[in-house]
């Protein structure tokens, strides 16, 4: 059981210019968004910032969180990840963590 | 830095006051002080209270930061949180000292919440140690119970009270208090939702979503709960055992109640420390603590207990 159990949830998709999460990212996600997450730093264009639409993205745990803040410090000096349509727990997780104080993390919530 | 880095380490007496009067005696020149030495001052006090310092430092009152205790972080885990912002924050930009007053906010129940303040306090001795702080802690000894004020004897190295100070000699290390005062809950009551034998998180979030909205907790506050249960339940499921779930209301208050037969978290600051920028390390239960508004981690024999209490409204 446990961590070799398939999730059900988490989907990514490569958009330009970077990649839509969707679902639930728990313990049973974190290798594939770890892949997709090493992938979209790897593809993206030089000099230009990393964009991930999360707008349908609906859980996120801790290391979920950490996963995309570690992703962002593999990017180069110039470059920043944009966070677009963070869901509002997010936003929550990076205030505590004081992500949001965080140079190469842009993260912008859904708004209303 | 190192020849003067042992200068600076926490100070954290506590103040037994009895009444306005007594307060302003102390808290004033204390102020004022924090404010020719060109310390940063900031003191959470009751809010009632507030005016009169204002009045009696005069135009000296906007150099220091005066905050009402009952609005701000009114719960100990946050508060943890806030002051080591606030402190992190002030060195970043300069400060050499910073002078902190902050009075707990004692509610009439339960024993839970009150027992949790004294934990915070305790842990405040681990937490802001290596900085140059002086934190005093404000309790108003004619109106507190005996027990809040032998816990602020337990809690602090110093005590100040009617002009006198002295080092407390009931001083407990912070990990051994912590130790100390973690009484096993109680069973959950038999009316409350249950998840036997979670192996699955995402079917235990649906479980605990749905019954805390059934039972009226605002979405918001559901959604934080959930994200914090799901660091408790996660853990379990990573190192082995497996977990349990109950739910239910009690007193106004939605509790989780997560029983694993792992090793457990023997660390008993576990989630008072703030995470550090490069250690992801122990992140989930400081954001867990920070999400509910109390997170007790009892470690057993066989597994550990793990409650979250949330506020309904």
């Amino acid at each position: 059981m446990r961590l070799q159990q398939a999730n059900q949830g988490f989907k990514c998709m490569a958009i330009d210019p970077g990649m839509a999460l969707s679902g639930e990212v728990d313990l049973t996600a974190w290798a594939s968004v770890s892949r997709a997450l090493d992938r979209a730093v790897a593809d993206h264009a030089e000099g230009q910032d990393l964009v991930f639409d999360l707008g349908d993205l609906s859980f996120i745990d801790a290391h979920g969180v950490d996963l995309i803040a570690e992703a962002a410090h593999r990017l180069g000096p110039s470059e920043r990840l944009i966070l677009q349509d963070a869901p509002p727990i997010l936003m929550r997780i990076a205030r505590i963590l004081r992500l949001d104080r965080d140079p190469k993390l842009v993260i912008r919530g859904r708004g209303r | 830095l190192s020849s003067t880095a042992n200068l600076h380490h926490l100070e954290h007496p506590a103040l037994l006051y009895r009444g306005l009067e007594d307060f302003l005696e102390v808290m004033v020149p204390d102020v004022r002080a924090g404010i020719d030495n060109d310390e940063t001052v900031f003191v959470a006090a009751r809010g009632d209270y507030l005016p009169a310092p204002r009045a009696e430092l005069n135009d000296r009152a906007e150099a220091a930061q005066l905050a009402d205790t009952f609005e701000w972080h009114p719960h100990p885990a946050s508060r943890l949180r806030a002051f080591h912002e606030f402190v992190w924050d002030e060195l970043e930009s300069g400060a050499g000292q910073i002078r902190l007053a902050g009075e707990p906010v004692w509610q009439p129940e339960p024993p839970e919440f009150i027992r949790e303040w004294q934990r915070y306090e305790s842990a405040l001795n681990a937490v802001l140690a290596p900085f140059p702080v002086s934190l005093m802690c404000l309790y108003d000894s004619a109106r507190l119970q005996p027990s809040i004020i032998d816990g602020a004897l337990r809690t602090h190295p110093t005590i100040h009270r009617s002009g006198t100070q002295g080092a407390s000699d009931d001083f407990e290390d912070p990990e051994e208090f912590l130790r100390r005062q973690n009484p096993s809950p109680p069973t959950p009551p038999a009316h409350a939702a249950s998840l036997p034998n979670v192996a699955d998180a995402q079917r235990s979030r649906r479980f605990l979503s749905e019954t805390a909205l059934r039972a009226g907790v605002p979405a918001d506050r559901a959604a934080d709960l959930n994200v914090a249960a799901n660091e408790v339940l996660t853990n379990a499921l990573v190192h082995g055992g497996g977990a349990s779930m109950w739910a239910w209301t009690e007193g106004g208050r939605f509790v989780c109640h997560i029983e694993d037969r792992g090793r457990g978290i023997t660390d008993p600051l576990a989630g008072y420390k703030p995470p550090s920028e490069h250690v992801a390390n122990g992140r989930g239960l400081w954001i867990a603590r920070q999400l509910v508004d109390l997170l007790q981690i009892v470690p057993g024999t066989t597994g550990t207990v793990v409650r979250l209490w949330i506020a309904k409204a």
